[in-house]
């Protein structure tokens, strides 16, 4: 197990190095210089736009410019945005923020989607059955940024339960309709997988074994039931969290929530290669690490996984 | 490369802190006054540019800095709608030599920075120092430059390698602290030096900030009636009224700038009413901005902006003057602003809105005016469109807008027409000056001016002019912008520029299509919103309703 993970770590390693590169590139070859950009396309300023290019080295061909960013690295520089606010503490600003995000809508999507896939399953064809199958049908076909504007429009606007954007007013109360729409779509998918992959184990021999034991209802579900259905969830759970943080451009935009989400937005139009490089790197390993965990977990789940 | 003689600052720099606002007044004393105590938010977009004066060109920071510092002059109404440059509270005096080239700007006592330190002449001369020195690369520096004061000694500091050098045409009076002596090379009319020094650029800083520039994006030190007590974050950049401020007071007891990426949110939170002012309402707003707000819809003529379309000057496809005006005349655009932009544009006359002093006036004539038959009988005239297609440029916020154009063209020229969609504004001024055009491509751009000036809004057509994106090149032109810029008699003045805009519209290179207005809303909390033309909010005499 710990070979498995030292090993796992260590690929991080070129990962990181080749999504840097490609990434820098990317941002290198987006059309429009970004001075103009910067200054909207009135005139710079000869000495401003020689302080740009020589501080942010737009006048190095690309290999050169993204050896520099990796050398700034090394040394711990994540180097500057435009306005001049480093890197790092754009990370230290933005990140907590999605990750509260992000850590809502998860919480949304285990509760709610296992807790109703449950309800569901055991009570199949029932009433909470039929809701959360048509239910999460329309979840699944409108997209997101129809539901994210609806639910701010009727929550927000018209009836004025929660803010209609922003944090100002912390968590949870900012973070409950952005989360909740965040988390709608996986939440759609975590309910119908958890009821499915459910209702294919009561359907075992081991269940009706259990049964034939005498063994209680609630035990039956939840330790013979449940955890012998969840590997199919934990595994979309493990990459949807990771998603959940890149998917947040959309929401952080439209709640006007500053988040890596929005930072990443603006930064890409101003063509900020350090921190888009920054903020994507970031989000990998993020992904990375969440996969593996995942790993780790399926050996909790199902003891017969063996880690090679 | 030589920058036209004009003052290209910024999208629109300037303005905002009233003077003396109809709320409170001098002699209104006792009573509360004018102070109506209360917080209220405004929403500005995250500014690529932070909150440094002499680094500050979009109308976000300028916003800020506006209600955080008193300046020398701020833009008000003065006669009839045109504005202009005032002097504030703290600008004692100004006056000049006969040549117009040496002048002598005294300041009032009192205004200091609200890190304590006091403010005196050589605040001004150290912080124009800093924005001119080329070392410190500052967008701003060249507002000292040729292209608009032009100080005396200013080629001196302005390349890169000058850190620490000061231009010799800058200094304080030997006896009088509180008097700034500034010597130009060129004359310049009182409303010209006035307009060059109402930016932010012009913005006194102390010499905490000139020490730690960097530490002003998070803590401003300013000297307005406004200032800021906790440090500035990603979502927001809270003032609170200067309990110290020599001039008059701000109305409420804080503002508060709310930072947002996208105009939709700050659409919801209006009407949420959880969010006082938009300065700006996205384009989704207006269809339904008038029914939702009511009174509180504001929608004022004369935003110092217009759109233009733009012809190459050596493009075969449109080298008949007639083919132009024939394609400018096929144009609908009355239908296409009450249609598409729901009155919150107007077809424009001229190349400047009557809120621009010798502006408002229609120079354009029969040329610009919606004729469907005579447009084709003049193409027909003219002997037809060579090729017979036109492609016409847009971003994607404009599409419709260009689309329904295209179709009139179609429609009423029988010509085919295409448009041609850029991602961003980078994109397409990379293509602008790539060698791809075709022969057939219409420029379609916009421009706001910087002060209220006419030059501010032909500026960009000089043959030197570094955002000339049409390539457009007239001697006469650049003559007369020229002579204006530098004449000191105002009317002289505003005459020669109004000579030079005829000019622009007999060559017919470049017309203007549509004037701007000024679209914003408030919230039920707020009243005394007043937003001049340039985009800025009178901070400082907002009301919070109790």
């Amino acid at each position: 197990m710990g070979r498995f993970i030292v090993r796992r770590l260590l690929q991080f390693i070129p990962v990181f190095l080749g999504t840097t590169f490609l990434i820098y590139f990317l941002v290198f070859a987006l059309p429009g210089d970004p001075i103009a950009g910067l200054t909207a396309g009135k005139p710079a300023n000869p000495a401003f736009e020689a302080y740009i290019t020589e501080q942010y080295h737009l006048d190095d061909p690309f290999l050169v410019q993204y050896l520099k960013y990796l050398g700034g690295l090394l040394t711990g520089d994540l180097g500057q945005t435009f306005s001049g606010q480093s890197v790092a503490e754009v990370f230290a600003e933005r990140f907590p923020v999605t990750l509260q995000l992000a850590a809502t809508a998860f919480l949304i999507e285990v509760v709610l989607g296992i807790g109703l896939g449950v309800w569901a399953a055991r009570r199949r064809g029932g009433i909470v059955d039929n809701l959360s199958l048509a239910g999460t049908l329309i979840v699944i076909s409108i997209p997101v940024f129809v539901l994210a504007y609806v639910v701010q429009y009727i929550f927000g606007v018209k009836l004025g339960w929660l803010p209609p954007t922003g944090i100002a007013k912390g968590w949870p109360v900012s973070y409950i309709l952005p989360a909740f729409v965040l988390a709608a779509l996986s939440l759609a998918y975590v309910l119908r997988l958890t009821r499915q992959s459910l209702l294919e184990t009561f359907s075992l021999d081991f269940m009706r074994t259990a049964r034939a034991k005498g063994l209680p209802g609630g035990r039956i579900l939840w330790r013979h039931g449940l955890r012998n259905s969840l590997i199919p969830v934990v595994t979309f759970l493990g990459a949807d969290l990771a998603a959940l943080m890149g998917g947040a451009v959309v929401i952080e935009g439209i709640f006007n929530i500053p988040g890596v989400g929005q930072q990443l937005y603006a930064s890409i139009r101003l063509g900020e290669a350090v921190v888009v490089v920054g903020l994507v790197t970031a989000l990998v390993i993020i992904y990375l690490i969440m996969n593996l965990v995942v790993d780790v977990l399926y050996g909790y789940l199902d003891p017969r996984i063996r880690y090679e | 490369m030589r920058r036209s003689a004009m003052v290209t600052v910024a999208v629109a720099l300037t303005g905002g802190l009233a003077l003396a606002g109809c709320s409170s007044s001098g002699g209104d004393s006792g009573g509360g006054g004018g102070q109506s105590g209360g917080d209220f938010s405004i929403a500005i977009e995250s500014s690529n540019t932070g909150l440094l004066p002499t680094n500050c060109w979009d109308v976000y920071c300028a916003q800020v800095l506006n209600a955080a510092y008193t300046g020398l002059y701020t833009f008000e109404k003065s006669d009839g709608d045109a504005y202009t440059a005032t002097p504030t509270e703290l600008n004692k005096s100004v006056s000049s030599d006969d040549a117009g080239t040496s002048w002598t700007i005294s300041l009032n006592e009192g205004f200091d920075f609200s890190n304590g330190e006091k403010l005196t002449a050589q605040s001004f001369v150290d912080t124009w120092n800093y924005a001119a020195n080329g070392g410190n690369g500052q967008q701003l520096g060249f507002v000292f430059g040729p292209s608009a004061l032009n100080v005396k000694g200013y080629k001196a500091v302005s390349g890169p390698k000058t850190k620490g050098e000061k231009m010799a045409g800058v200094s304080v009076d030997e006896n009088d602290p509180m008097t700034i002596k500034v010597e130009v090379e060129e004359p310049l009319s009182n409303d010209m030096f006035a307009n060059l020094l109402a930016g932010p650029q012009i913005m006194p800083m102390s010499k905490a900030a000139l020490k730690d520039p960097k530490s002003q994006n998070k803590q401003l030190i300013s000297n307005g009636p406004f200032v800021m007590q906790e440090d500035a974050t990603s979502q927001s950049i809270k003032l609170v009224r200067n309990s110290g401020y020599k001039g008059t007071p701000a109305s409420a007891d804080s503002v508060e700038f709310r930072i947002y990426e996208d105009g939709n949110s700050e659409w919801a939170d209006l009407q949420g009413n959880t969010l006082d002012v938009v300065p700006q309402l996205p384009d989704s707003a207006i269809s339904s901005a008038s029914s939702v707000l009511g009174e509180r819809f504001i929608n004022q003529p004369g935003a110092m902006e217009y759109s233009f379309y733009g012809f190459f000057q050596d493009s075969k496809v449109f080298a008949d003057r007639d083919v132009r005006v024939a394609i400018a005349k096929a144009i609908d655009w009355d239908q296409i602003n009450s249609k598409i932009w729901f009155g919150t544009r107007d077809r424009a006359t001229s190349f400047a809105p009557a809120t621009i002093p010798g502006g408002g006036t229609d120079l354009c004539g029969d040329d610009c005016t919606f004729d469907a038959a005579g447009a084709k009988q003049k193409l027909d005239d003219a002997g037809g469109l060579p090729g017979g297609s036109v492609e016409i440029a847009a971003l994607s916020k404009g599409k419709e807008t260009t689309t329904a154009v295209c179709n009139q063209l179609q429609t009423n020229l029988g010509i085919k027409c295409s448009v041609k969609l850029f991602s961003d504004f980078g994109a397409y001024i990379d293509f602008l000056y790539s060698d791809s055009i075709p022969d057939n491509f219409i420029v379609n751009s916009g421009w706001v001016a910087d002060n209220p000036t006419i030059a501010s809004m032909i500026g960009p057509f000089a043959s030197d002019s570094d955002v000339n994106d049409i390539g457009y090149s007239n001697k006469e032109f650049d003559r007369l912008l020229q002579e204006g810029n530098h004449a000191t008699d105002p009317s002289t003045q505003q005459q020669k520029w109004v000579d030079a805009e005829k000019v622009l519209f007999a060559d017919f290179y470049a017309y203007p299509t549509q004037m701007l207005n000024t679209a914003a809303g408030y919230s039920t909390n707020v009243s005394g919103v007043e937003i001049n033309p340039l985009g800025f909010v009178n901070t400082a005499d907002i009301t919070v309703n109790s």
